[in-house]
């Protein structure tokens, strides 16, 4: 599903190396943590896995795309696949919670009808329904995320990327997300998600990736943080 | 594509970025004006040349008791020279040019200077001695000016001669100048308004990097996001366009035709039939080229009446048409269903279109009005007519095929045609004066 082989990436300006050799296979339905201090390389892997950025040396495949040979203009259709959340969810604010999610389908060309279905739809398995109609300046940090967890989803896409999802969340609002994300995760779709919550990696006990100055330093199936 | 979301998007960028929007719009107006006006006083001067030349004339002017003494050592011009040129004039070698001319004395000389300068101090001074005697020459083509120029430049008690288009030239080449000008600037500010524009596009983009983030984000096409954006320059130019074509029809209305007209009625001006003629200066194909005849068909059959249909053809057919190549023996008309077509007749392929090559012999469609398609569908259903095509060409760039409704003709009509052809020819040799060798 997610292929990494031997990728490095340098970027202009600084001598260290943000990663260094790094490889990493994440099969089908896995559920990843990747963890490790800022800096550590983290966010620079989940660039990469997005094609934001293309490795300095190494190969990258997701999805059955090999993403340094891809081109441009194939990159939006691959996106299309892949579902993304943000530590600072990045929501429109000029639009209600049921438009923020209508938006992405629409840049997309997806018809009105099926807008129409998949927005409540969406809404309704993160617990937002009666809210379709508020403003995100309305709603609290976890019901924002929630927002953008619905958005990252509707498209059912196969993996969903999080770059720590709960970083501006308390502990309590964190578990709702959490619990949200493993019934997304036990649906089939692939999860790879940036954390420095200790106390979610602890619980949970799925695959742990530790990095540590743009190296692997552990990979352990079950393990905590 | 959702159109709906598109023109909202467009929209919504044309209200934030308003007042840029405004200067696109302003620019672009502004500049295709002064191309406008160009265009205009490059007509006017079209249309001025056109009125003058026809009118200017060649001066002949001969010397006066104040010409200067090295052109005119003899002083004033003598009778026998007025005879002279008179009759050069009027010589074979001249007259077909000149179309008309007439003599100017040294009182009408005057008392035109009079009316010309009146008010003028100069016309005080000025005495009718002063002025030389001129012989005023109209050409039947102001082009020829310089035959009489040639002719009388150099004869004894001529003092000098001027075409007046010279004159007329540097007006001219002012008024290039000035549409020249302003052509220039007109470059200038459609460089500007590029400029503009592809600032607002830029500034525009800015104030919304955080839909256009997450429009990369969930996959939308670098088509897509960029639409709106061009679409928001494209609006705005537009705007500016239409602006700036009312802008020039209402200076040729109403300040040309209007104010310049009524004030200055011995000029034509431009008028709004000019500028529409824009067009006729792409050149366009006029004529007609034969692509093709059917020269057996007269000695085939007799023709009755014959039709100019138009031609439902391919590109690579035109082509080929173009290329000269295509056959009509063996072609006919049919008409089926109240249409006409035209069969079998062969239009190579042409060789550099590829896939979209059809077979050369295949039925094409003729354009006819249907009131003539009624009457060769009667005509064809009576025994012995059929529809034979004479001839291919192209008719101010249109292919063209002359049909015609024809009966074919028994062999004993052939021969009786072949003799009668013959009979004239030798009529005609015996008539003419060539050959008669006895």
């Amino acid at each position: 599903m997610i292929s990494i082989a031997n990728v490095s990436k340098h970027y202009r300006g600084s001598s260290r190396p943000a990663l260094n050799n790094v490889s990493l296979e994440i099969e089908k339905g896995d559920f990843v943590f990747l963890v490790g201090a800022s800096g550590s390389g983290k966010s620079s892997l989940m660039r990469l896995m997005l094609r934001e950025d293309s490795p300095t040396s190494g190969s990258v495949h997701v999805l059955g795309e090999n993403l340094k040979k891809i081109p441009s203009r194939r990159i939006p259709f691959f996106r299309r696949k892949l579902g993304v959340v943000f530590q600072d969810f990045r929501l429109l604010p000029n639009k209600t919670v049921a438009q923020n999610v209508a938006f992405s389908l629409e840049v997309i060309g997806k018809s009105q009808a099926f807008i129409q279905t998949a927005v409540p739809d969406v809404l309704g398995m993160v617990g937002l329904a009666e809210k379709a109609d508020r403003m995100p300046s309305e709603l609290s940090g976890g019901e924002q995320q929630r927002v953008a967890l619905a958005r990252a989803i509707v498209n059912k896409p196969a993996i969903l990327l999080a770059d720590e999802p709960t970083g501006n969340l308390d502990p309590a609002t964190s578990e709702d997300i959490m619990a949200l994300i493993e019934r997304i995760n036990l649906a089939g779709t692939t999860v790879v998600m940036a954390t420095h919550d200790r106390g979610i990696v602890d619980r949970l006990q799925k695959r742990v990736v530790e990095l540590r100055d743009g190296e692997i330093i552990r990979d352990q199936t079950g393990g905590s943080y | 594509m959702r159109f709906g979301f598109v023109f909202a998007e467009i929209g919504q960028g044309l209200r934030r970025n308003a007042s840029m929007v405004v200067s696109i719009i302003l620019v672009t107006f502004m500049s295709l004006t002064f191309v406008g006006l160009a265009g205009i006083l490059q007509l006017q001067i079209g249309q001025m040349k056109n009125y003058w030349y026809d009118r200017a004339q060649v001066a002949v002017y001969l010397c006066s008791s104040v010409s200067p003494q090295e052109i005119c050592p003899q002083g004033e011009a003598s009778p026998d020279l007025k005879t002279a040129i008179e009759a050069k004039l009027q010589s074979s070698t001249l007259a077909p040019y000149v179309d008309e001319f007439y003599f100017e004395n040294h009182d009408q000389a005057y008392k035109n200077f009079q009316e010309q300068f009146a008010g003028n101090s100069v016309a005080k001074y000025v005495t009718a001695k002063q002025l030389n005697e001129t012989y005023w020459v109209k050409l039947n083509n102001a082009a020829d000016s310089q035959i009489i120029t040639e002719s009388f430049s150099g004869m004894a008690g001529v003092e000098e001669v001027r075409d007046q288009r010279s004159y007329l030239d540097q007006i001219f080449s002012i008024l290039n100048a000035a549409s020249l000008a302003s052509i220039g600037i007109a470059a200038l500010m459609l460089f500007s308004a590029g400029l503009l524009i592809s600032t607002t596009i830029r500034l525009s983009a800015f104030s919304r990097r955080r839909e256009l983030g997450i429009m990369r984000l969930v996959g939308a096409s670098n088509f897509y996001i960029q639409l709106p954006f061009i679409l928001e320059g494209v609006v705005a130019a537009a705007i500016g366009s239409i602006l700036s074509a009312a802008a020039v029809v209402a200076i040729v209305q109403y300040f040309v035709q209007g104010y310049l007209a009524a004030r200055l009625p011995f000029t034509s001006f431009v008028n709004l039939n000019d500028t529409c003629e824009y067009r006729n200066l792409m050149p366009r194909e006029r004529g007609q080229k034969v692509v093709a005849s059917n020269r057996k068909a007269r000695h085939d059959y007799h023709i009755e009446d014959t039709y100019e249909a138009g031609l439902v053809l391919t590109g690579p057919e035109v082509k080929s048409l173009r290329a000269g190549r295509a056959s009509l023996i063996d072609g006919f008309g049919s008409v089926e269903n109240g249409e006409a077509w035209l069969e079998n007749v062969h239009i190579p392929e042409y060789t550099q279109a590829t896939w979209n090559n059809g077979p050369s012999r295949r039925r094409r469609k003729l354009l006819l009005h249907s009131h003539e398609i009624a009457k060769l569908a009667g005509k064809i259903k009576e025994s012995g007519y059929t529809l034979v095509p004479l001839s291919l060409y192209f008719k101010d760039g249109r292919a063209k095929v002359e049909i015609a409704l024809a009966r074919g003709k028994k062999e004993y009509d052939k021969r009786q045609t072949l003799k009668e052809q013959q009979d004239k020819r030798e009529a005609d040799r015996a008539m003419s004066s060539k050959g008669k060798d006895w």
